[in-house]
């Protein structure tokens, strides 16, 4: 009787295998960049933009 | 904050092309790949007038609005860059462009586009700044390094201009004022005609 409680319970088993749907769904949010960080987007762009505009005005107003 | 802009004068670029060797030097642009082009209006009729064109960096960029994977970026200077390794070449971004600065290498078997590639206003991408990976992907990361495209830091008629965009409107508003104006190449009429 046990082995047939235990072949039973086995074929339940088998026969779910797969059936499980995990709730934890990864929604992406559309319109969000996915891709790896840019090392310049953490450096200080406030410096950079005196070091750049510096360059600016080096090199490109008029002679 | 600065938002990067480019500008090219049409009343000074000379089509010498410049532009398009030193963006294709300074970034090992893949053969077949033009980041920069220059294209001339009118061309053989007096009066032709020429200009440069690459990404234009724009503040709401329509090929990150269509793009299905979201591998586009703005950086803190409003340059617009993108992840190739995210990148699935459909094209999308392509068509979505008004400046065609999207380009792809084709150099895949059957046709296929390869991943996108334009002008990064010399920003590198999503890699280690000036990392060999960075280069062979994007080019070089001259803003990383304090310097500027350098497009147009070699423009030798300084048509082609780039850097902040307050600072760039200046310099144009400017030159403007010191050809004594020329209403007729902007505005309503110029673009819609006297009947619009």
């Amino acid at each position: 009787m046990n082995k047939l409680y235990g072949l039973f319970l086995g074929l339940i088993i088998v026969a779910l295998t797969g059936c499980y749907e995990s709730s934890n769904v990864t929604v992406h949010k559309p319109g969000v960049y996915k891709g790896a960080s840019d090392p310049l987007l953490s450096a200080n762009a406030e410096e950079r933009a005196g070091s750049l505009n510096q360059r600016f005005k080096l090199g490109q107003l008029d002679r | 904050m600065a938002r990067m802009k480019f500008l090219c004068d049409a009343e000074r670029c000379i089509e010498c092309n410049s532009c398009v060797v030193a963006c294709k030097n300074e970034n090992d642009v893949p053969w077949g790949v033009n980041r920069r082009r220059v294209v001339v209006l009118n061309d053989g009729v007096p009066g032709e007038k020429s200009i440069s064109v690459a990404c234009m960096h724009c503040t709401d960029a329509p090929c990150a609005a269509v793009c299905p994977v979201d591998c586009f970026y703005t950086t803190d200077e409003g340059v617009v860059l993108h992840d190739k390794d995210l990148c699935i070449g459909c094209g999308y971004c392509f068509y979505a462009c008004p400046f065609g600065a999207p380009q792809y290498p084709k150099q895949e078997a059957f046709g296929v586009r390869g991943k996108m590639d334009k002008c990064t206003f010399c920003a590198g991408g999503p890699a280690d700044d000036n990392s060999d990976e960075e280069f062979a992907k994007y080019g070089s990361n001259r803003l990383a390094q304090g310097k500027l495209p350098l497009c147009a830091e070699m423009c030798s008629t300084k048509a082609l201009i780039a850097g902040d965009g307050d600072m760039v409107a200046d310099i144009y508003r400017e030159r403007v004022l010191k050809r004594g104006g020329r209403p007729q190449t902007w505005g309503w009429d110029a673009a819609y005609g006297s009947q619009g």
